[in-house]
């Protein structure tokens, strides 16, 4: 039962980052001004949403975290998935910060949000991995 | 406009208490599928979460642009995703598709 719980959950925070990465190229290929924030504006509400599930997630789950902070010898996949998906945490911290504090969408602010791009995506390599590394 | 997002906000904060009442109601249940049952009102409650933030945004921007407008709309767009979800959970769960 709890197999089915987390995987549900695993594919729902996959389904919201992987909204936020194609809002990224609508931002990035389109010239209208309303249809460039209304896209910036739904990938905001969607990390949002997935670094909310992310967080429950782990917190919830208590063998990720026990993988790392416990002295015993864990096995590979183990360690792999927790540092990943905690790694990938921070990732997404700096990217929500970033989008808190700035108007991103702005024209002004190109080197910002050229930062605030590469965060999301490192952030969604190591949420791929993590979720890859825990297959058996 | 301003109003919209008022209510947005209080409808969005609504429907995720209605949502984790049910995800708790659910859990301590001794219902067979529980488990699945209460993953996805997680999952819809976070959308309803979504939708408040995104509802709080546009009411703490003060001038009335097309800044506002796309917030509430996002904020409209998510909160009905998140009802259609909640619907169709009941509709899997008792349907008994897993």
């Amino acid at each position: 039962m709890v197999d089915v719980l987390f995987l549900g959950i695993g594919t729902a925070i996959l389904l919201f980052f992987t909204v936020e990465m194609i809002t990224f190229i609508l931002f990035n290929t389109t010239n209208n001004y309303k249809s460039k924030i209304t896209y910036f504006v739904m990938g905001e509400t969607f990390c949002i949403m997935g670094y909310l599930l992310l967080f429950i997630f782990i917190l919830s789950s208590s063998d990720i975290l026990n993988a790392l902070f416990k002295f015993s010898p864990a096995s590979y996949p183990e360690i792999a998935r927790s540092s990943s998906i905690l790694v990938s945490i921070v990732f997404y911290s700096i990217h929500i910060f970033l989008q808190f504090i700035y108007n991103l969408e702005e024209n002004d602010q190109k080197t910002k949000y050229t930062i605030y791009l590469i965060m999301g995506v490192l952030g969604y390599i190591f949420y791929l991995y993590g979720l890859i590394a825990g297959v058996r | 406009m301003s109003e919209t997002s008022n209510s947005m906000i209080h409808t969005s904060i609504i429907m995720f208490a209605v949502s984790m009442i049910l995800v708790l109601i659910s859990l301590t249940s001794n219902y067979v599928y529980k488990g699945s049952l209460s993953a996805f009102l997680l999952i819809s409650s976070i959308l309803f979460v979504g939708s408040f933030i995104t509802a709080f945004k546009s009411s703490k921007l003060k001038e009335e642009n097309i800044r506002k407008e796309a917030f509430i709309n996002t904020s409209l767009s998510v909160f009905i995703l998140g009802l259609v979800i909640m619907i169709l959970t009941f509709f899997l769960v008792t349907l008994r598709i897993r």
